[in-house]
């Protein structure tokens, strides 16, 4: 084995255990964020997704996207509460734990993925979600940004926004918005 | 502002042999007491003589019944640069702002004449315009600012911030003489305040004849309302020819034009207050600019109204340690659904009201009535007038007893969520009180802790402002609070915080920067700061970032977020010593690593201050947004290893 070849080695050696550290440490964090949330009752998950809604989502906007991209442990979650809080976040003292805890639980993952298969069911559901559309929305809103999905932020997020704000919108009613609206091609 | 000169004293430029000076009372008062027909005035020339105001048919019957007339006039006589200066002294104006140039000489002549005039110096046109709206700001009265022709593009930014915060100014550059059209010639270049159109009430030229006329036009367009700055040109005159003009004496807190609304609206707005069961006032920066804030608290007292202001006020208008103050209305929560929304001197612009609410807006600048958004009510008057006409259209309207049950059961309810948004800003600020780098709260807590009450503070800080101010106690009796600029352009803090503190001498005077917003090139302000012995605080709050850009650029994720590449935001090499800085310009400096360095370093700022020397306080303090785990990465660069290279 020339010299070049044992380097090649060490070198892909190496990555492997980092890589497999790696994968360690995310598992044990994972892990650690779930045990969190598994610890929270669901109630308190609620909570603190309608306060998250009250109150995170008037700046962000598009909350949903962001908090895909990052994923805290609880301990670092409170921190960036009590971050916001600072910032002017109106949060009732007993929301601090809830929000927390829903933060924790790992939110805003998943988008439908569509596809030939599901075309037909996708049709009917397009036509149910148009209907709650009508019924639910148009009192209010144009409904060309639903159609054309051009909303500044996610429809999770503006959905439970609505239902804060009063829609009376059932729980059904709201996932067949959700998987509607995110489900539409742009 | 009452000028500090009776209308009898002469000018000091008539003096040396000038035309005497008339006030108009006295005028009317000799042609009554001599019979003389009105209009003959002796020592002064058909030019000024004045039409009858309505009633004064005759001297006599304006002796017999003397009308409220405040004005007077003069004539003055001596060179046109001396014509601005005297008239700008018959508007209360003694201290001008200046940078760098020549071709003033007339203008300094007169200044020299007149002994009672303040100029100061400021290497930067821009922060001397900034410097000119802190201290418009503070004072309540006029800036005025004369510079280079060829400073014009470095003003454009202050010119723009004191445009958007509605400052009145006058702001005048040397050239824009007609005959050099075309030509670009020295220094010239055509039509040459036309940029500057988008940011002003009125842009014209001072002509020589007319020298007085215009700057007493400028000031009727500058103080509004809406007010704002206006750009004149000294090219078209010639500042040294003699002159003889009028000279009207004008005093700045009558020229603003007051008008009111409709009693009909009045009766309406105040209907819909008293039957509304969750009202909300929104405050905005007209109530400051109209000298409302007490009327305002009054009236929110009156029927315990919770108050919410925005980022875009520039004032703080309502004290924020009331129990009826909410927080800014981007993060409001309580009321959940408020029925009517009334907004004194707010342009509604961030923030729609919310479907289903109704909208009143209360607004001495017709063009924004409705402009935004529309409203169910718009009023155009004074703000102040309105709130006082609707407090007593309120008073008409229910009994004391009624007025007083609705004032205790809302204020009981409005208190309680208070409470509970103060004792989670109490959980919040107490779990991160110690640490290091130090909190923005932790500044701002220490900060209330040592300054005075009525001390003021000029911030420019981004997203995290909040975070500071809401730890120090504005509005009412307590500090004042000029900024963060509505035009939120960065490099206007620091020369607006010595405008304030020339404004306001007897008052500790807050500079609140970013590291970001103090390398805009404000380090020059610090020339004026120590050449005027400004004994001013200035807080470096030192992330090593431009924090906003940041979390605003990568809270959303994305490729550049995943790799950890913020392009933009970080600003830690070189790590710039900003105490160093400030002693480079005689003041004092000091930087602050840990949080319990912080309250006996601002110990040692105020004793320096006592003594009369600014201090520049780099605080290290903690960075906010999101993690991007190699938070120091930017986009290297390096002439010398360029040339490094070549030479190898």
């Amino acid at each position: 084995m020339t010299t070049r070849q044992l380097a090649t080695l060490a070198s892909f050696a190496l990555w492997v255990v980092v890589v497999w550290m790696a994968a360690g440490t995310e598992g044990l964090a994972s892990q650690s964020s779930s045990t969190a949330a598994r610890a929270a009752p669901p109630s308190q998950i609620d909570k603190g997704r309608l306060a998250v809604n009250q109150v995170c989502v008037t700046c962000h906007i598009g909350l949903n996207r962001m908090l895909e991209v990052r994923k805290k442990s609880a301990d670092e979650w409170k921190d960036t509460i009590y971050r916001m809080i600072g910032r002017g976040a109106q949060v009732y003292p007993d929301e601090i734990e809830a929000i927390t805890a829903y933060l924790t639980a790992g939110v805003g993952q998943g988008r439908p993925q569509g596809g030939r298969a599901a075309a037909n069911e996708g049709a009917a559901a397009a036509d149910e979600a148009t209907a709650i559309l009508a019924r639910r929305c148009q009192q209010c809103h144009d409904l060309e940004r639903a159609r054309t999905k051009s909303a500044a932020g996610d429809w999770n997020t503006i959905v439970d926004r609505m239902i804060t704000l009063g829609a009376a919108v059932t729980p059904a009613e709201r996932h067949a918005l959700i998987e509607y609206l995110t489900g539409r091609e742009k | 502002m009452e000028p500090d000169r009776k209308p009898t004293e002469p000018p000091r430029e008539t003096a040396s042999g000038g035309a005497s000076p008339v006030s108009r009372r006295e005028f009317l008062t000799a042609t009554a007491a001599t019979g003389i027909a009105f209009g003959a005035g002796p020592a002064v020339s058909a030019e000024v003589q004045e039409p009858p105001a309505a009633g004064q048919g005759t001297p006599q019957a304006s002796a017999s019944r003397p009308l409220p007339i405040t004005d007077s006039f003069e004539m003055y006589e001596g060179t046109a640069a001396g014509a601005v200066l005297a008239q700008l002294r018959a508007a209360g104006v003694r201290m001008l702002f200046h940078t760098n140039t020549s071709g003033f000489m007339p203008f300094w002549e007169a200044i020299d004449r007149a002994g009672d005039v303040q100029v100061i110096n400021v290497p930067h046109e821009g922060i001397a315009v900034a410097a000119a709206q802190g201290y418009a700001m503070a004072s309540r009265s006029l800036g005025f600012f004369f510079g280079s022709g060829a400073g014009v593009g470095n003003s454009m930014s202050n010119l723009y911030c004191a445009w958007k915060d509605r400052v009145p100014m006058l702001v005048t550059f040397s050239g824009g003489e007609l005959s050099e059209q075309g030509k670009d010639g020295f220094e010239s270049w055509d039509d040459h305040l036309r940029p500057t159109e988008s940011f002003t009430r009125w842009t014209a030229s001072l002509l020589t004849d007319e020298m007085a006329e215009i700057i007493r036009r400028a000031i009727q367009f500058a103080v509004g309302p809406p007010s704002g700055p206006v750009t004149l040109a000294w090219g078209e005159a010639n500042p040294g020819e003699r002159v003889r003009t009028r000279i009207d004496t004008i005093d700045l807190t009558k020229a603003r034009q007051m008008f009111r609304a409709s009693p009909d609206a009045i009766q309406q707005a105040a209907r819909w207050l008293v039957e509304a069961e969750r009202p909300m006032i929104v405050v905005g920066p007209e109530v400051a600019e109209d000298g409302a804030t007490a009327e305002l608290l009054a009236l929110a007292e009156k029927l315990s109204i919770p108050v919410t202001d925005t980022e875009d006020d520039l004032y703080a208008n309502f004290p924020t340690d009331h129990a009826l103050y909410m927080g800014p209305l981007r993060a409001l929560r309580y009321p959940r659904q408020a029925d009517l929304v009334i907004g004194f001197g707010e342009s509604f612009k961030r923030r729609r009201p919310q479907a289903g609410t109704t909208a009143i807006h209360v607004s001495h600048d017709s063009t924004l009535l409705g402009k935004v958004y529309p409203v169910d009510l718009a009023i155009a008057s004074d703000v102040r007038l309105a709130i006082r006409d609707l407090s007593d259209a309120i008073d008409g309207l229910l009994t004391r007893d009624r007025l007083s049950r609705m004032r205790s059961t809302r204020l009981a309810e409005v208190s309680k969520v208070s409470a509970q948004f103060k004792a989670s800003a109490d959980i919040a600020f107490k779990a991160m009180f110690d640490r290091s780098p130090v909190t923005w709260e932790r500044v701002g807590y220490e900060l209330e802790r040592v300054l005075d009450k009525n001390a003021v503070v000029v911030p420019e800080l981004g997203t995290q402002t909040y975070k500071i101010l809401r730890q120090l106690k504005f509005g009412g009796e307590n500090k004042l609070r000029f900024g963060r600029t509505v035009g939120s352009a960065l490099g206007w803090g620091v020369g607006a915080s010595l405008g304030v503190n020339l404004a306001l001498p007897d008052r500790q005077v807050v500079a609140l920067q970013g590291d970001g917003g103090f390398l805009f090139g404000q380090s020059e302000a610090l020339w004026s700061i120590s050449r005027y012995q400004a004994p001013m605080l200035i807080v470096i709050m030192n992330n090593h970032s431009y924090n906003e850009s940041r979390a605003r650029n990568m809270n959303n994720g994305g490729p550049l977020f995943e790799a950890g590449k913020d392009y933009n935001g970080y600003l830690g090499d070189p790590e710039v010593d900003f105490a160093k800085i400030a002693e480079a310009y005689s003041l004092r400096g000091e930087k602050v690593r840990t949080a319990s360095e912080l309250a006996p370093a601002l110990q040692r700022s105020l004793r320096s201050m006592r003594d009369g020397k600014a201090v520049l306080l780099d605080i290290e303090v903690e960075g906010d947004g999101p993690d991007l785990g190699q938070g120091n990465w930017y986009q290297r660069y390096s002439i010398a290893d360029i040339q490094r290279k070549a030479r190898a």
